[in-house]
């Protein structure tokens, strides 16, 4: 039975689905949940379809519980192309109800295209399973190109639920190498991003963030005397691209600091701005390509990122002016009477609220006067007049006032407000 | 500054784009609240000379609703007139005398920078004056 994804269910929820459900969104995934439980009599398949957006998926953090006084056998997880991902061990857990359940966590851990599935059309699926009741618990899982519509479904019964909720992707912890011994003698000593040294003998030491690191204060040479294993780091890498901008000569762009995108961070940290400058940035640059560059990058947790910048480019071109050109009269009839009879060689009137100025071309234009356009035998406007559209105007807050009139020169119709 | 300020352009049209043909523009000094009306300052070479309160002209246009440039037509720029703040009431009319633009409000300004002494009454806003 397949079910679309239902926003109004709520879902079963166990305690030790909180933690499963302590997601942190990552850039550029949209992060979703789902949850459901289903109940197979003799097997169990669950599978996530995509809608009509499908896109890489990435299933972060599956898990599911069965009840343990069942029997239930290994699950399988695998995707429409058969690969076949690792579960990790089961465990055991009892509710605040006291029932005992086995909870299992799954990855995906997929080999061609790391931390992604390529969801299709086929789905994916979750089977075993071989006796009831089973509850799959949550499925957290990201959307990489646009939203879809998520449907699954079970061999028997299921219900569930999705909505947006945060992933986290928990790094993966740097193995530190020793490389060597750290004598401190007196002297300060800075060592590259990545390099740190040991903490034994214990101290309380001043080690410098930013990057560098170094025994600081010499006072506590003494206190602090010993050698000290160096460890170097895995270092963490970032870069921050500059946002290609583009803008028209004769107008200013101005930054605000937030114009760039990063590859991910870890957990936790983040950029809130940077310094962006490009010479293209003032009014009076002429057309052509420039730099942005961008430099000094401010957030939380950045000291241990090696940051790189890569420059974006501003394009200054010469913006032709804003059309001057009058427009169709956009209401050319028939007009008709209340009984639906044309108004037969009546007359439309139309006049501008006020003067008005359309800077783009200098134009001067009236609105003291009422233009008049003659209707034809089927109430139709003669010819094709055209007509000065209000936001080519200035002041702004222009409209057209518009009337009819019969042949007699009885008004018949207006006055109405129209802006074209 | 210029001893006075050409005034060109306009374009007056009515909303679907046919010219005020051979209409008029009428301007009229705003009226001073000194009893001596404006004292017009002209920089080259220095002069001062009074300017009447209620000072009017009268300027044709040409076939495209366009101020007539030959002769020129010359007005006291607001900006060279003291008290400050003054401005002009333009009132622009068709070949029958019927007011299609207008009263509105304007200033008519020269510039040393660029130095000018023409101004183009296109680019009036209508009713929009600066203080000076």
């Amino acid at each position: 039975m397949a079910l679309n994804v239902n926003f109004g269910i709520t879902p079963n929820t166990l305690p030790w689905m909180a933690s499963a459900m302590a997601f942190k969104s990552v850039d550029g995934y949209i992060a979703k949940i789902i949850t459901g439980q289903g109940y197979g009599t003799s097997s169990f398949n669950f599978s996530i379809f995509g809608g009509p957006n499908v896109g890489d998926l990435l299933v972060l953090n599956c898990q599911y519980a069965v009840d343990s006084t069942s029997t239930t056998g290994p699950l399988t997880f695998s995707d429409s192309a058969g690969n076949t991902y690792n579960a990790g061990p089961q465990e055991f857990y009892t509710d605040i109800n006291g029932n005992t359940y086995s909870l299992q966590q799954f990855w995906s851990l997929i080999t061609t295209s790391p931390g992604y599935l390529t969801l299709d059309s086929s789905g994916f699926y979750i089977t075993g399973g071989t006796e009831p009741p089973l509850f799959l618990g949550t499925c957290a899982y990201e959307i990489y190109t646009g939203d879809t519509v998520i449907s699954f479904e079970d061999s028997n019964s299921s219900q569930g639920t999705s909505g947006d909720a945060s992933v986290v992707i928990n790094p993966v912890s740097p193995t530190p190498t020793v490389i060597g011994a750290c004598l401190v003698d007196g002297l300060a000593t800075a060592f590259p991003p990545g390099v740190s040294i040991s903490y034994e003998p214990p101290f309380t030491g001043y080690l410098y963030s930013g990057g560098a690191y170094g025994i600081g204060d010499t006072t506590q040479i003494a206190a602090w005397a010993g050698v000290y294993i160096v460890y170097s780091n895995p270092v963490l890498g970032v870069t921050i691209y500059a946002d290609d901008q583009t803008k028209c000569f004769g107008t200013e762009f101005i930054f605000n600091g937030t114009e760039f995108t990063n590859t991910p961070l870890q957990p936790g940290d983040y950029i809130t701005s940077c310094t962006i400058t490009s010479d293209g940035s003032p009014a009076d640059a002429p057309a052509g390509s420039y730099p942005v560059i961008i430099s000094d990058a401010v957030g939380h947790g950045l000291d241990k990122y090696e940051i790189g910048y890569i420059e974006g480019t501003m394009t200054v071109s010469i913006c032709p002016p804003p059309s001057c050109q009058l427009v169709d009269f956009p209401l050319p009839g028939p007009y008709t009477d209340p009984s639906g009879q044309p108004i037969t060689n009546g007359t439309v009137s139309i006049r501008l609220v006020f003067d008005c100025n359309c800077p783009c071309a200098d134009y001067q234009i009236t609105g003291n006067n009422h233009s008049i356009l003659q209707l034809d035998g089927d109430g139709i406007i003669i010819g094709s007049p055209q007509i000065r559209p209000n936001n080519q105007l200035k002041p702004d807050g222009s409209y057209y006032i518009l009337q009819v009139y019969t042949e007699s020169g009885q008004l018949i119709y207006g006055p109405r407000k129209l802006v074209i | 500054m210029f001893s006075q300020v050409q005034l060109i352009g306009g374009n007056f049209q009515d909303v679907l784009g046919t010219p005020v043909t051979n209409g008029t523009l009428r301007l009229v000094l705003s009226q001073s609240e000194s009893a001596d009306g404006y004292w017009y300052e002209n920089l080259s070479p220095y002069t001062t000379e009074e300017v009447a309160n209620g000072y009017e002209i009268e300027i044709p246009l040409d076939t495209d609703g366009n101020i007539v440039v030959s002769p020129p037509y010359l007005v006291y720029a607001n900006n060279a007139l003291q008290p400050v703040n003054s401005y002009y009431l333009v009132y622009c009319y068709d070949e029958n005398g019927q007011l299609v633009w207008g009263p509105n409000c304007q200033n008519v300004f020269s510039s040393v920078s660029p130095l000018t002494d023409i101004f183009d009454v296109g680019q009036w806003v209508p009713n929009r004056i600066v203080e000076i």
